[in-house]
């Protein structure tokens, strides 16, 4: 190749150039002699004629790209130079912008691989669930009314048959079932999944076959596919398990898949949580076992996803699954409330949810993060671009282009926010490692992969770019602009000459301080929240409270004589050990409630609909929650023995029902009692105490009226005991464990753990994670921006050296110089902070649904605010204030 | 970035840009017509365009190197270092087989532009 050869040897590429043109003009130097003209004339003629020899030389060059090439490379040389020879500007653009694009690139990975990408299912951005939704109660439920995403298996059926929304549906069904081999039992969380489940998903195993429809039928052996993680933290990832035999279930199964790690799928266990289960088997829906829904055994319903058909949206979808709903709440009544929708959810909402705004607020910090970064290297690279004035005039001067000085200072930038970049991605590895430290569990779908993948790298490459343009542009536009002239002949350090590019720094400026405020005040109300949260009166004392899970090994039903057997003996040993305060057996957890019921008061007719949350609890309840009696008597051993139908409930239900008359010897009916089986129905429950209330609907509802009953009163597959220790109750779980299992070998443990835990999880760690992460989005913020203030009150000191020389010979004391100086930069700051709170006002309305227990307007937060910025601008101003005092006149006017 | 109107200093005209893309390829062509008529250097081609018209070069015979160089770059000419007449080396061009096919298009670009010479020159300015 020509070019690449022209390339490689420019020097002669060249000399051939000169020699050419040397001809033509010894030529026409020639001709104007052979035509009578004196020798200094001719050649001045044939010069004339030529033109600028260089400029010629320069055209030609112009015609060849890998001149292009090579004034990219001369650029880049002299980027690397240039910043090299001053070291301290560029570390600490470098670094700027590395914070800036490592946050960037940490956020967009988290929201791109766990919230826009999170499945490797078919056809993910389809997937969705739905469920009924009862329009005229929302609050509160009763089993088998209200809310429901369960759905039964001749629902499944119709709903699979009849709706033209989707193009398929599969239905999955927890369960809990144990494994037996020689060495003991282990508990499995059990999906029981329709057949076309893994044709539907479309992910092949990564070892054995997959599992299809023909699996399912009553004929073939039973087979199921193991879940990854179990494989690996229980069989030690051993391939050769596939295709053997296990007992689980009391049932041998063949295992004839391991999924791969990403194949998660599962039936949540709580609100915010989904787990993968351990093990799916696959099971056709029977159309026989359509009839009511058990209200002890609600799991017992399909859970549906469904993918569906392209361009069909979730609402229409919604209004399409509806009117199919509406056949079957004519053939099932009882299941149906009178007035309900179809919600068709987006697969990924059921997971992420409320979480979506976190995350989106985070993505709007960086981005404001990463423009605080742009202006700060940008007023820096402006700094510098003022004093190379006269650099740039002369390159001018000698024939530079425009686009090619534009280009030359676009470089350098460019060569730094590579830099940065570089950094950055260390950052961003690093970065992402604590992300999801803090990231609160079951947030993010588990099937995400969130790492530095491609898509991150090319994202991380573009807004490299972008920040490129953006920290060069200003100054690139800048310095070709004024004419070369007065360029030329200024001092370099002339006031005047200043006066443009000043304005633009202070505006830059006043840019950065007000996008750290918004930064700042996001991380202030999440403190605040926070804060609310910790301070929150739940009425009950939560530390040293431990809590697990009983259930029945075989995940089937205790009877009443059964649980009471267990528990009675089961607390009595718990409580008589050394340590341990008080024990009690409940249904539900403090401060989340239990299950809702409609309330009918003995002897009071009317319409007034009156409703509760009701626990079952044991004796010990009151003295391990730490619930103070106000009227009546507690629930006694004596009540728990016989099961009898007394109820205490709290000072809120007292005053709702009864409007602050002493309801002790009243009698309640709770119409949930009714749709269980084995519970009492029509039972009137005589209220024998009244307690102080707790918070019973988490953290930041207001508690609802609760009834606290017997746990006697009907059986169940499970229970909770809490123990209240008096020590650290983490230190008792093997103790309280080995004493639970030295009662009943068979019984289950599972989430054992503090209730403070539980109340970090469902409750603090979501604004805990909101503050660590804008916290320290707007720590960096306010430390660029720092550095940001100091950089340009240093440089427009040393341009003033001299003016401020003049005004202390003149007999200006330090005192007013320091006024002066500290004036102009509290006066820029002071604008950014208005701007910024003003900004703010409009947009922390954005994190509402992530604050609590304070207003988005909260003045104190802005004070507070407005205060930290004030200080850090002060302390960014008084370096080069002060230095600015210590300005000697003599030595400040000697270079006049 | 860049300024709307570029000054060229061809034929002595003021010209946006897209008729400076114009005046190039007329330069081109013109250049392309001389070469056709056998090879030849630098000096002797700005010699023949010169004879084509007195003024051709209002300004500078340097402009006829870039295009030259251009011309080569495309693969339409060739160049070989030869002894000229008066015995130093010299770089001839000459053309290619590669025939443009902008040559078609060229002309009847060609054309209008020499309608607009032909008038210029009734104003005793320019022709070709």
């Amino acid at each position: 190749m020509s070019w690449l050869s022209r390339f490689l040897h420019k020097s002669r590429s060249e000399s051939v150039l000169d020699k050419e043109l040397h001809f033509h003009l010894e030529r026409q130097i020639a001709d104007y002699l052979a035509a009578g003209m004196s020798a200094e004339e001719a050649r001045r003629r044939a010069r004339l004629e030529f033109g600028g020899l260089e400029r010629v030389k320069e055209e030609v060059r112009d015609t060849r790209w890998e001149t292009h090439l090579d004034n990219l490379f001369r650029d880049l040389r002299y980027a690397f130079r240039c910043l090299r020879k001053d070291r301290r500007f560029a570390l600490i653009a470098i670094f700027a912008l590395a914070l800036g694009i490592g946050s960037t690139s940490t956020v967009f990975s988290v929201i791109y691989n766990g919230l826009l990408r999170p499945f490797p299912y078919k056809g993910a951005s389809r997937l969705a669930t739905f469920y009924i939704h009862d329009m005229q109660d929302a609050t509160l439920q009763e089993v088998g009314r209200g809310d429901r995403g369960g759905f039964t298996s001749a629902e499944f059926l119709v709903l699979r048959e009849q709706s033209q929304a989707f193009e398929d549906m599969i239905g999955l069904m927890s369960d809990e079932m144990f494994y037996t081999n020689d060495q003991g039992t282990l508990p499995l969380r059990v999906a029981l999944v329709t057949p076309n489940t893994f044709q539907f998903l479309g992910v092949n195993p990564l070892l054995g076959r997959s599992i299809i429809p023909a699996d399912a039928n009553p004929a073939a052996p039973s087979v199921f596919a193991m879940n990854y993680k179990l494989w690996q933290k229980h069989f030690n990832g051993d391939a050769k398990i596939v295709g053997t035999s296990f007992v689980i279930g009391g049932v041998p199964r063949t295992l004839v898949a391991i999924m791969p790690p990403r194949f998660q799928i599962g039936v949540g266990g709580c609100d915010n949580c989904r787990e993968g289960s351990d093990i799916w088997i696959p099971s056709n829906p029977r159309p026989s076992d359509s009839g009511i829904i058990n209200a002890a055994e609600p799991m017992h319903l399909w859970a549906l996803l469904v993918r569906l058909r392209p361009g069909i949206s979730p609402q229409a979808a919604s209004s399409d699954s509806y009117i199919v709903a509406q056949r079957l709440a004519r053939v099932f009544p009882a299941l149906y409330p009178p007035k309900f929708t179809m919600v068709t959810q987006p697969y990924v909402d059921l997971v992420v949810g409320n979480f979506r705004a976190m995350l989106y607020a985070l993505a709007a910090a960086v981005a404001m993060l990463l423009l605080i970064t742009c202006t700060n290297v940008a007023n820096l690279l402006l700094a510098r671009a003022t004093t190379r004035d006269k650099e740039m005039a002369i390159r001018a001067s000698i024939g530079a282009s425009r686009s090619r000085l534009v280009r030359q200072v676009l470089m350098e930038s460019f060569v730094l926010a590579l830099a940065g970049a570089i950094a950055g991605c260390v950052f961003a590895y690093w970065g992402l490692k604590g992300f999801l430290l803090v990231l609160p569990n079951g947030t993010l779908p588990e099937e995400s992969a969130i790492s530095l993948n491609t898509a991150v790298l090319l994202f991380a490459l573009s807004i490299t770019s972008i920040t490129a343009l953006l920290c060069g542009l200003v100054s690139a536009l800048h310095s070709p602009r004024a004419d070369l002239l007065s360029r030329l002949a200024g001092s370099g350090k002339g006031v005047g000459g200043d006066i443009q590019g000043g304005n633009l720094r202070a505006g830059l400026l006043i840019g950065e301080v007000a996008l750290s405020i918004v930064l700042l005040m996001g991380a202030g109300l999440m403190l605040r929240t926070l804060f609310a949260l910790n301070h929150v009166n739940m009425g009950f004392d939560p530390s040293h409270v431990l809590v697990t899970e009983l259930s029945s090994p075989n995940g089937r039903q205790w009877t009443v004589d059964q649980k009471r057997l267990l528990f009675d003996r089961v607390l009595g040993r718990v409580k008589a050990l050394p340590g341990v305060i008080a024990a009690t057996a409940t249904a539900s957890l403090p401060p989340y409630g239990g299950p809702g019921s409609d309330v009918e008061v003995a002897g009071r007719t009317g319409s007034a609909r009156w409703s509760t949350q009701t626990d079952l609890c044991s004796d010990g309840f009151f003295r391990t929650v730490g619930i103070q009696l106000l009227r009546g008597r507690l629930l006694s051993e004596g009540d728990m023995a016989s099961a009898r139908q007394v109820v205490v409930v709290d000072d809120t239900l007292a005053r709702s029902l009864f409007s602050g008359v002493d309801p002790v010897g009243r009698k309640i009916k709770f119409k949930v009692l009714d749709l269980i089986p084995d519970a009492p129905h029509n039972a009137y429950f005589e209220i024998i105490g009244v307690v102080k209330s707790i918070k019973n609907r988490g953290l930041r509802d207001s508690a609802m009226p609760q009834a606290y009953l017997p746990y006697t009163i009907f059986g169940t597959p499970g229970g909770n005991v809490l123990v209240r220790t008096s020590g650290d109750p983490l230190s008792m779980i093997k103790v309280v464990h080995e004493t639970i299992r030295s009662v009943d070998r068979g019984v289950s443990l599972t989430d054992t753990s503090t209730l403070e835990t539980y109340l970090r999880q469902y409750d603090y760690a979501a604004p805990e994670f909101g503050l660590v992460t804008l916290g320290s989005f707007a720590g960096i913020g306010l430390l660029i921006v720092t550095v940001g203030i100091f950089g340009v009150m240093a440089y427009t000191v040393s341009l003033r050296v001299h003016e401020i020389g003049i005004r202390m010979a003149l007999g200006a004391q330090q005192n007013s110089i320091l006024k002066m100086i500290l004036a102009k930069g509290v006066r820029m700051v002071a604008v950014g902070i208005i701007i910024g709170l003003f900004a703010s006002y409009g947009l922390t309305r954005f994190l509402a649904s992530q604050i609590w227990g304070v207003s988005t307007t909260d003045p104190w937060t802005f004070a507070a605010v407005a205060m930290l910025a004030v200080f850090a601008g002060l302390a960014a101003c008084l370096l080069p204030a002060r230095r600015a005092t210590r300005v000697d006149p003599l030595v400040a006017l000697r270079y006049e | 970035l860049l300024d709307s109107s570029i000054y060229v200093e061809f034929l002595g005209i003021t010209v946006t840009e897209g008729k400076q893309e114009l005046l190039r390829g007329t330069l081109d062509m013109l250049v392309l017509k001389v070469v056709a008529l056998g090879p030849s250097h630098g000096y002797a081609i700005a010699q023949r365009l010169q004879q084509i018209s007195e003024e051709f070069f209002q300004v500078h015979q340097g402009s006829l190197y870039p295009a030259l160089h251009r011309l080569e770059d495309y693969g339409w000419l060739q160049s070989e270092w030869q002894e000229s007449d008066t015995g130093r080396e010299v770089k001839f061009y000459a053309l290619t087989k590669k025939r443009p096919q902008t040559i078609r298009r060229g002309s009847s670009q060609l054309g209008t532009y020499d309608r607009r010479c032909r008038s210029n020159s009734a104003d005793g300015r320019v022709g070709v």
